[in-house]
């Protein structure tokens, strides 16, 4: 095992060095945050002014603190939690470099997974940690609600992070049954900026298109954790969010695995 | 056995969907697709003995880089059996890759932005070759490669036979009983051609490594390999030493001559008319005929033109590898003569 971990630890390293060329994008999105996070203030600003309440007031039951913190939070964590590991596995179907990540004596999951953990390290130093420190500069992120509930955040935010792994692996092996994948993964990324509360909260839509979001797993992705460090879930409900979290982790870890099976089964290799 | 393998009515078939024409096909696809079948590998039986050196070779599409694929266990067979050393490689995948060795010439398996060295310790981590192995195979492959100067840049900043060679190197670290070699001479310069045969052969020879190797270079065949595998449409064509090739597909041995004058039509009509003989090409002053040599002596054929065409050069010249492979590609086996 010690053996073994040796292994991924280098896959991350390998992961990090291919991103260096990448550096400049890192710092288009830093740059490119303030720019976010002020829409965000100006369009919540222009919404409270406008309501009945006033700048004081509560837009569904959010003031305007904490819809701030919402949108920083919701920004870093889907920052912090996209591996493009879906972009990476449809890459190497369609170069046919796939037939090199399969004569290597790893478990293709599990590598995937560590190179987009490698991804992730590089994110969270060059990208979210900055917007982070932004969000605090410009007053927009506030200290989380304390309590319990509070030292559940980290542990939703890891179970997040998992099924968001789970999502873009399965998204990635859909272009071993369809060549191009890319068409679904900018699917999935609307999804998931419309139904996990990234444009706005799941609270502002209407209560029966509410319902159905929160029925299906993308909300346990970026929302859910967000609620747990506004403390706006707590007690019996933010353990019952955990819950859901990890039965959603389960049932996308045994769809991927199942996926995986057919995938190696469907697999053509792309040229010579 | 370790070493072995063992093919068995080997089948792959490919459904690919065709594509209509223009924007109303295009459309047309979204609704209605409609799928052909290639049977790319068919019914394919081999047996390979440990130890051995085989040329697989083929045209391009005739289904070498698919058997190599199903052989390695990247691909699921549509039917049939495969067999290396005991393993079958598409159900075990990882325990089956640890004891083999792949080269795919047109891809690399080390990483574009790290050192050559980074890479081969990386790999032999990945399959856990022992310190002191690794550092003494190392040295060998450094000396027979030449490599040493590499280990130490970016893959990247390599040139195609640099990295070859690397690539080479990186697929025999952990010392697998059978290697298998996809074109691993595609596009390299004479030089480094010869030293990967000569690492290939050596590397047979002190370890008694099972090669199976593809190429479009029959300069490859001829120097390492003992047996050749010639595959068409999925079929086997030819399975037998390279000396069996040259009698099955005996086009006879060629004489050259370069001419004084454009011959008449008249004369090479009564040349082709000789039993045993055969006009090849006829470029204005050049002239190539191929004769059976059972048939003809050279001396006699030679005493025989002379006398009919003004000769300014004459060659002989005994059939190359090559043309008698071009031939079987082309679906002929290259007249009786």
């Amino acid at each position: 095992m010690a053996a073994t971990f040796d292994i991924y630890l280098a896959i991350i390293r390998i992961a990090w060095l291919n991103i260096l060329a990448y550096r400049t994008y890192a710092v288009m999105q830093v740059i490119g945050m303030p720019i976010v996070l002020f829409s965000y203030y100006f369009l919540y600003s222009s919404l409270f002014a406008y309501s009945r309440q006033g700048m004081e007031g509560t837009v569904a039951g959010f003031d305007m603190r904490q819809l701030m913190t919402y949108a920083t939070l919701v920004s870093a964590i889907r920052m912090f939690q996209r591996t493009n590991i879906d972009r990476h596995i449809g890459h190497r179907v369609r170069s046919g470099m796939i037939a090199i990540d399969f004569i290597r004596p790893l478990n293709f999951m599990i590598y995937c997974f560590f190179r987009g953990f490698g991804r992730t390290l590089f994110r969270t130093s060059m990208i979210v940690i900055p917007t982070l420190v932004l969000g605090v500069l410009f007053g927009f992120l506030h200290p989380p609600a304390g309590g319990v509930t509070l030292m559940l955040f980290p542990v939703s935010l890891i179970l997040a992070y998992m099924i968001g792994f789970f999502l873009s692996y399965i998204v990635g092996l859909v272009s071993f049954f369809v060549q191009y994948n890319m068409g679904i993964a900018w699917g999935v990324e609307l999804v998931i900026s419309i139904a996990a509360g990234v444009m706005v909260p799941l609270d502002f839509y209407p209560d029966a298109m509410r319902a159905v979001l929160q029925a299906l797993p993308f909300d346990d992705m970026i929302y859910m954790p967000t609620m747990l460090y506004l403390g706006r879930i707590t007690g019996a409900e933010a353990l019952g969010v955990i819950g859901a979290q990890a039965v959603w982790l389960v049932v996308f870890w045994l769809a991927a695995l199942a996926l995986g099976r057919g995938a190696a089964n469907k697999l053509m290799v792309q040229g010579g | 056995m370790d070493g072995a393998i063992r093919v068995k009515e080997l089948t792959k078939i490919f459904r690919s969907f065709k594509r209509r024409e223009g924007l109303k096909g295009a459309v047309l696809d979204l609704f209605k697709r409609d799928y052909t079948l290639l049977r790319a590998v068919d019914s394919i039986s081999l047996e390979i003995e440990p130890g051995e050196v085989v040329g697989y070779i083929g045209a391009n599409g005739a289904g070498k880089s698919t058997t190599i694929k199903m052989l390695t266990g990247i691909l699921h067979p549509t039917s049939g059996t495969v067999e290396v050393s005991g393993m079958v490689p598409h159900n075990n995948r990882i325990a089956y890759t640890r004891r083999i060795g792949v080269v795919f010439g047109q891809r690399t398996q080390l990483w574009w932005d790290i050192a050559v060295i980074e890479a081969f310790r990386l790999l032999s981590r990945v399959y856990r070759v022992e310190r002191t192995d690794f550092d003494q195979r190392l040295k060998q492959f450094v000396e027979v490669l030449g490599i040493g100067e590499l280990l130490h840049r970016p893959v990247r900043k390599l040139s195609l036979g640099e990295r070859m060679r690397c690539d080479l190197a990186a697929s025999l670290l952990h010392n697998p009983p059978v290697v298998f070699l996809d074109e691993p001479t595609i596009g390299l310069d004479v030089a480094v051609k010869s030293r990967i045969r000569d690492f290939i052969l050596e590397i047979n020879a002190n370890h008694n490594t099972t090669v199976i190797l593809t190429t479009h270079d029959m300069k490859d065949i001829e120097r390492i390999c003992e047996r050749v595998v010639i595959i068409d449409k999925g079929h086997i064509l030819f399975d037998g030493s390279l000396s069996e090739i040259h009698q099955r597909f005996h086009r006879g041995r060629l004489l050259n001559l370069s001419l004084g004058d454009s011959p008449g039509e008249a004369a090479i009509d009564e040349l082709s008319a000789i039993a045993g003989l055969k006009v090849l090409s006829n470029n204005d002053t050049a002239l190539t005929v191929a004769f059976n040599p059972d048939k003809h002596s050279a001396s006699s054929l030679i005493d025989h033109v002379l006398k009919k065409f003004e000769v300014r050069d004459l060659t002989l010249q005994e059939p190359e590898l090559a043309d008698i492979v071009r031939d079987i590609y082309e679906g002929s086996d290259g007249g009786d003569v």
